[in-house]
């Protein structure tokens, strides 16, 4: 049923669709709708659910892992400092291999102290062994609640499920909100194999010594990069359901492009735009959204880049030091191929500063326009 | 593509205001999107809220720098912001004011202007307190005679979908504000 | 970087060079008139407060209060005695409807007014004067007032102000009508009664006793006054109309208690039957219980449609006083012209009658007989016209305008005698509303105009205060907020900011004490009781500068006034979020829609 949604509202019928069964979250501007639609949704009986109030983000997710080693299906959501203040169990969520969905709304960290979008929060997070999935629009965001829960219930890892601040978290748009059967039938209910059993008592989480705790990073490696065929066959089934595609590394008029922009969240939507508008006036230049920055399809990315002239990345972002952290990962993936393009890294948009369309053009009138060369960080809008 | 800017105050509805007309484009097939002016909202202070309408789905995601319509909430608000800012050329605005749009014919020179009495219309229609009358979907009927972008019935139709008191009250507001629309002659 | 706090401008970062190494203000917000954002506008209002405008006699009992609470008695007092000027006696045997109204009933119970006003007469300067510069100048007018009862005394007193010559004529051997022959000692002291008294005429009221006008001087040598005044009461009882009535050993309560009163020897029987529900009827009652007898009250209707004040009733009851409820006088049994009993009958409650009371309907064959040596009759007064000028009477009240004028050419009336409650709050209001129309005749004011400015509240009480600012002084200053004629709705006390706490009990004498003896009944309240009751005020509609709008104010647009009491509301920076008026704890704010100029 088609409807007007707004992105934290899609996060709540996702989650209602996924047949949650314990939600525990602590509101913070951008998310604070997410959790008042559950709580309603779970008042109203639409959700058979349990709904924990709890006093702090750190309390929130302290429970999601309890209720998801019980064996439910368990769901949170935050932002920013919020999400920060959760750090020590995103830890205990990934390398305890939780099979949650956490929604974080992208909220650029204070101090300066900002609400606005920024992807900073969710980035910092990104050595936690958690699945990352940037959404680009409202109805990405709802399906990626449910796609979140497939995939994590398969590789025993935890998914963050991204989207922009105000961007898409308070903004109405289309969305089409899937039959209840079908979600039904491409996520069945939760089977937790490894949970808290009283006849058949284990310890989770205990002491580890040097004799094993190399060996269980190892497998979480692997379970990550098990997680891109993982993705590839959820995402397949989703398609031939619902109809929707999301690829991990999305092309957009890639096929004959000599310059190409890589982006993620809801950046991608204008930018399209841009590559109309620059494809209109006969250059060759397309663009790669990359859907699942962890885990990277790195063939896939290389394939992709492979005999392009120039790539312009966009960073909604900062590594302090290195500068683009799409870009610094993207440049590590390709070192040492060849045939691989000239990398610009932008960085833009930072604390919610406004990204039109003549902002993305800046990227492309640097490097093509004006034919100027790449340097390690390169900045559009700054005040200089 | 259409874009809609609506000019409030913090607690007057704008934000609901341009969710109920994407509803109504919406209604008539379009594709929309709406949202406000990204920021802390706090009562009293000028807010701004966005509506986008096309035939296709709508791929900008940033702010309406050049809107082809403007919609005003709050008539004090022309002395202190510059509503018509990146209005396009023959673009046009929609005052809530009890004045003919003659009135501000020299100020917004070059534009589409109309006024509508929304505060009395709302008062009639007992919609909010009689101190401050809530005028939102109101003005939206006004919107509907002004522009003839959308239905009167499409309005009404998002309104039903939105609104859970009072709502054929204010069905009826907006109908009679689609009625009493001023335009410039 | 850049000197902060400078100005009222925004710091423009315009390169990255300018900024400081980390998120800091470079300016204060004052370049931020948030004020712009504001549609409704916050103002401090001095509302009528509910006890205020709930005392007949228009007395500011919320500003005495404060005054008392900040330890100004004489202030306090002087300020009370603006618009009352008997607070000893009003303290003593007002019905204080004021407490009816306080908002602190609705709360938990109502401040102590009454006693509260007794403890401030009691302990101000018993030589209380009448200061000179409070009386206006000369009017060189004479005005004469019939009766010396509060109604006359009350026109006297403020008539005196306005500067007036005052002549009191009075039947009775001494002031004070229905003061002096009708409460009983126990409930007024004579002394306190002759001390207010004295406050009159050693400022120059003139009071003539023995002089009942139409008998012992003519209505016709009352031609040369500006004025005539009449306020004589009422004296005659109303016939129980059985049979045996006249009988020796029957009298009415009203006659029994000026006898007493006027310590008359009386014979008082040794079983007393009082006939009646009212205030004349507890009064007699336990008078006759003071004398040894055994008393009951017999009334038609039941203790809860009795006219008599609760306390009166219950304190009867506690002296030992039986009463009989639902119960008819039929006939009055006599053996040699003595009264030797009572034939009653037995009633129970039918339909409301005209005066929303249940009115009791006898029960056939339930008549029964009551062995009694003496009957007071005590079921109601009516005016007695041959004491009166040739004069339009109207339902048996003196027929008066709204000016208390009557339909004698330059005579106005008050007290008893018109159509009001028989209080003495009443008639004291009574005699000072006379005061302010006969003064509105001499000054050529229109009453009418003249009582919208000076009314308080919406039931009908009425401010000397202001009269004698406006009209007379014409020193009135109007207060820096607004003075809001609005009485205060106790809904509207934001009693989150207030804790319930215990009403002080007053101590009384103890029943022993009280048998054949007339010492006061009531021993007033002790200071640290008084200071309780005082702080149970909530000061409702009045600033008390509790600082919650200053405390709570987001924008810290709201400062303490530089000179004096108050705030200011700096418009420049209210958002007029209302979070002001909402915290306000007493409903001394007020919201209103901006202009749109």
């Amino acid at each position: 049923m088609k409807s007007v949604l707004m992105g934290n509202h899609s996060v709540s019928y996702g989650v209602m669709l996924s047949r949650v069964k314990v939600i525990a979250a602590y509101p913070i501007t951008p998310q604070t709708q997410v959790v008042e639609e559950l709580s309603e949704l779970c008042a109203t009986k639409k959700l058979d659910a349990t709904f924990i109030k709890v006093e702090s983000e750190h309390s929130a997710l302290a429970c999601v892992l309890g209720a998801s080693l019980a064996g439910s299906r368990a769901f949170t959501a935050t932002s920013a400092q919020g999400l920060a203040l959760m750090h020590e169990l995103i830890h205990w969520a990934g390398l305890g291999r939780f099979p949650i969905v956490l929604a974080n709304v992208n909220r650029a960290m204070g101090p300066g102290w900002n609400i606005w979008s920024d992807q900073n929060d969710s980035l910092s997070q990104r050595d936690c062994g958690w699945i990352q999935l940037y959404c680009e629009n409202n109805q990405e965001v709802l399906d990626n609640v449910i796609i979140g829960y497939k995939i994590a219930e398969k590789v025993l890892l935890p998914v963050m499920l991204v989207y922009d601040a105000f961007i898409l978290s308070h903004t109405y748009e289309i969305v089409d909100i899937p039959e209840q059967s079908q979600v039904d039938q491409f996520l069945p209910p939760f089977k937790s194999e490894y949970k808290l059993d009283v006849e058949n008592p284990a310890c989770f989480g205990g002491l580890t010594s040097p004799e094993h705790y190399y060996e269980l990073r190892y497998n979480m490696q692997q379970a990550m990069e098990q997680a891109v065929e993982v993705y590839k066959d959820a995402q397949r089934e989703f398609k031939e359901i619902f109809g929707r595609d999301y690829p991990m590394i999305e092309e957009y008029r890639c096929d004959d492009a000599q310059y190409l922009y890589i982006t993620s969240g809801s950046i991608t939507s204008t930018a399209r735009i841009v590559v109309d508008e620059l494809r209109e006036k006969g250059y060759k230049i397309g663009l790669l959204k990359i859907k699942t920055f962890r885990p990277m399809d790195k063939a896939e990315l290389i394939r992709l880049l492979k005999g392009r002239e120039k790539v312009f990345i966009l960073d909604r972002n900062i590594s302090v030091g290195v500068g683009g952290i799409f870009a610094q990962e993207i440049k590590a993936y390709l070192y040492g191929q060849k045939y691989m393009p000239e990398i610009y890294p932008f960085i833009i948009g930072l604390g919610g500063r406004d990204i039109p369309p003549s902002s993305i053009m800046e990227a492309f009138n640097y490097a093509v326009i004006e034919n100027k060369k790449p340097e390690d960080i390169l900045y559009i809008g700054l005040k200089k | 593509m259409i874009e809609i800017r609506f000019h409030g105050r913090g607690g007057q509805g704008a934000v609901i205001a341009s969710k109920i007309l994407a509803m109504a484009f919406f209604a008539e097939g379009k594709y929309v999107q709406s949202f406000p002016l990204f920021g802390v909202e706090r009562r009293g202070a000028p807010v701004a809220a966005f509506t986008r309408v096309d035939d296709k789905p709508v791929r900008m995601k940033c702010n309406i720098y050049t809107p082809d319509c403007i919609i005003v909430l709050d008539p004090t608000l022309t002395r202190t912001v510059d509503i018509a800012a990146g209005l396009k050329k023959g673009g046009s605005i929609l005052i809530n004011s009890d004045l003919p749009p003659e009135e501000y014919k020299e100020k917004y020179s070059g534009f589409n202007i109309a006024t509508i009495d929304a505060d009395s219309i709302a008062r009639e229609f007992k919609l909010g307190s009689l101190t401050s009358p809530i005028i939102n979907t109101v003005i939206l009927g006004a919107f509907s005679a002004q522009t003839g972008l959308v239905k009167l019935e499409s309005i009404q139709e998002g309104i039903r979908k939105e609104i859970p008191i009072k709502t054929e009250a204010n069905c009826e507001a907006a109908k009679k504000a689609y009625e009493n629309v001023k335009l410039l002659n | 970087m850049k000197k902060r706090f400078e100005d009222k401008k925004p710091v423009i970062i315009s390169n990255f060079r300018e900024m400081p190494p980390m998120s800091m203000s470079l300016s204060t917000m004052r370049w931020n008139f948030t004020g712009s954002w504001r549609y409704l506008r916050p103002y401090y209002d001095h509302k009528v407060s509910p006890c205020h405008a709930g005392c007949p006699g228009g007395q500011n009992v919320e500003g005495w209060i404060r005054l008392m609470e900040e330890g100004h008695y004489e202030e306090a007092i002087r300020l009370l005695r603006e618009e009352n000027p008997f607070p000893s006696i009003t303290g003593r045997v007002c019905f204080h409807p004021c407490e009816l109204k306080c908002s602190r009933a609705y709360f938990d119970k109502s401040v102590a007014i009454n006693n509260l006003e007794r403890f401030l007469a009691d302990h101000t300067n018993p030589d209380y004067k009448i200061k000179k510069e409070e009386i206006a100048g000369s009017t060189g007018k004479k005005v004469a007032i019939v009766g010396s009862g509060p109604a006359g005394l009350s026109c006297a007193y403020h008539l005196l102000r306005l500067g007036y010559e005052v002549e009191v004529f009075e039947a009775e051997d001494a002031p004070g009508g229905v003061l002096r022959i009708g409460i009983p000692e126990y409930r007024l002291p004579k002394n306190i009664l002759s001390r207010e008294i004295k406050i009159l005429t050693s400022a120059g009221v003139k009071i003539h006793t023995r002089k009942r006008v139409g008998k012992d001087i003519s209505y016709d040598s009352l031609k040369n006054y500006f004025a005539v005044f009449l306020a004589t009461g009422v004296h005659k009882s109303r016939r129980l109309g059985i049979p045996n009535e006249e009988a020796e050993g029957v009298m009415s309560g009203l006659e029994y208690l000026k006898k007493v009163n006027l310590k008359e020897r009386i014979f008082t029987g040794k079983k007393v039957i009082v006939v009646g529900g009212g205030n004349t009827a507890m009064d007699s009652a336990r008078v006759a219980r003071r004398s040894g007898a055994d008393v009951k009250i017999i009334y038609r209707r039941t203790r809860a449609e009795m006219p008599a004040w609760e306390e009166e009733i219950e304190e009867a009851i506690n002296e030992g006083i039986s009463i009989l409820e639902l119960t008819i006088p039929k006939k009055v049994l006599v053996k040699d012209s003595k009264v030797v009993g009572i034939q009653v009958q037995r009633a129970k409650l039918g339909e409301p009658d005209s005066s929303g009371r249940r009115k009791p309907e006898p029960i056939e064959g339930s008549e029964y007989d009551i062995e009694c040596d003496m009957i007071l009759s005590a079921i109601g007064e009516e005016i007695d016209e041959d004491a009166l000028p040739e004069i339009k009477i109207s339902k048996g009240n003196v027929h008066v305008s709204k000016d208390l004028s009557t339909s004698l050419k330059n005579y106005f009336a008050g007290g008893d005698i018109i159509d009001q409650p028989h209080t003495v709050i009443d008639a004291i209001a009574s005699g000072k509303k006379a005061a302010i129309a006969i003064d509105c005749r001499y000054r050529k004011l229109d009453f009418e105009e003249v009582l919208k400015e000076i009314s308080v509240g919406e039931w009908g009480a009425i401010s000397m205060l202001v009269y004698r600012e406006k009209y007379v002084f014409k020193n009135f200053v109007s207060p820096t907020v607004r003075l809001s004629k609005e009485t205060v709705d106790p809904k509207s006390i934001n009693t989150a900011y207030f804790q319930p706490s215990d009403r002080s009990q007053m101590n009384k004498i103890s029943l022993s004490e009280r048998s054949n003896s007339f010492l006061e009944v009531n021993l007033g309240l002790t200071q640290p009781q008084a200071m309780n009751d005082l702080l149970r005020c909530f000061h409702c509609g009045r600033c008390t500068m509790c600082d919650n709008c200053y405390i709570f104010c987001p924008d810290n647009a709201i400062s303490h006034k530089k000179n004096g009491f108050g705030y200011d509301i700096d418009l420049d920076y209210c958002k007029g979020c209302g979070i002001c008026v909402t915290e306000c704890p007493r409903n001394a704010m007020g919201m209103e829609k901006e202009s749109k100029i």
